[in-house]
């Protein structure tokens, strides 16, 4: 689709899948990391974990993660990958950045209320993760055929309703 | 008095990320006068995510070929003035410290990075052939993308609204 960048494309995939791994072993750390934070915390170990949690996520999680996504999507365009398995991919990268913001919220939890904040117990969502990642890694490795799930019918064929007005014909 | 105890800890304990030197320096540098560019572009996109939503509807409903173009223009448009409030926003985040230093800003800028990226899709499924591609699928990814550009420009808001990050003056 951009010839001149399609020699970038191997460089461009290696960017992906690096990105895309800090960013998923983040998103495991940085639960576990707050979980540390309960209400008898002293300053010192409050400092410590908001410092770690804090610059971890603004200056290496997210940005992994926004690169991973911006060289996917960069991946989507070089090689026209607009079938339905992406689809599919991108639906669940939108979960794992709904995962990321819930993570967001603990870290802001964490800042507003020092202390009085009490943490998820990381053990459940770190396993939704987990399907999660292997939901999308299975999306991408097996490229499934989803042509094949039935689709309602009234959403395969225009209902021919008349408009109440008219518009262009061509 | 465990409570009492408690409550005076909470009230010492001070958080190290809000004692950083330029945490209060949220005003916009990627502004003309003062009004934030990132704020002015954003409403073109998220219209035309609406748009294209509502062109696949039209098109559901009359199969008119006419709402099937629409919806190829509406959600290229959407993609190419998305990258556009994209670059002010990632310059805004980046360049302004105030802005640099808290985590509901990135927060915002992955979700709408994935924006982008279902935006881009949506278009690039279109070009090969904008009217096959609106039943059933096309419709069913305008209709995500448009749940994900509520969630985008809420959590901007957000910011704007809670923080007062990107405005002129500061908060």
């Amino acid at each position: 689709m951009i010839p001149w960048l399609e020699p970038s494309i191997p460089h461009l995939k290696a960017l992906h899948i690096t990105t895309l791994g800090l960013w998923c072993a983040g998103l495991f750390a940085l639960p576990l990391m707050l979980a540390r934070h309960d209400p008898a915390i002293g300053q010192l170990d409050y400092a410590r974990i908001r410092r770690a949690t804090h610059y971890g996520y603004t200056f290496v999680v997210t940005p992994a993660g926004v690169v991973a996504i911006a060289s996917g999507t960069l991946l989507i365009f070089l090689r026209e990958v607009f079938v339905l398995w992406l689809f599919a991919k991108l639906v669940c990268v939108a979960l794992l950045v709904g995962f990321h913001a819930w993570v967001s919220y603990i870290i802001v939890a964490a800042a507003e209320t020092p202390g009085a904040h009490r943490p998820p117990e990381p053990l459940l969502p770190t396993l939704a993760l987990t399907l999660l990642i292997l939901a999308i890694l299975s999306l991408v490795l097996a490229k499934p055929e989803l042509g094949v799930i039935p689709m309602p019918r009234w959403l395969e064929q225009p209902w021919g309703v008349q408009l109440p007005f008219d518009v262009p014909s061509r | 008095m465990a409570q009492e105890m408690r409550q005076a800890r909470v009230d010492e304990l001070v958080d190290p990320i809000a004692q950083h030197p330029g945490y209060d320096a949220t005003e916009s540098k990627i502004a003309l006068w003062g009004h934030p560019l990132h704020a002015m572009t954003v409403a073109f996109p998220v219209a035309l995510t609406f748009c294209a939503f509502g062109a696949d509807a039209l098109y559901l409903l009359s199969g008119e070929t006419f709402w099937a173009r629409a919806g190829v223009w509406a959600a290229g448009t959407a993609f190419l003035f998305g990258l556009a409030a994209g670059a002010t926003g990632t310059m805004e985040l980046l360049m302004v410290r105030g802005i640099r230093i808290r985590a509901p800003a990135w927060t915002h800028f992955v979700i709408a990075v994935l924006l982008l990226s279902l935006l881009g899709a949506n278009w690039g499924y279109r070009i090969q052939g904008y009217e096959a591609a609106v039943l059933p699928y096309g419709i069913l990814l305008s209709g995500f993308n448009v749940l994900m550009v509520m969630a985008t420009g809420w959590h901007g808001g957000k910011l704007v609204f809670d923080y007062r990050l990107g405005t002129s003056k500061g908060s």
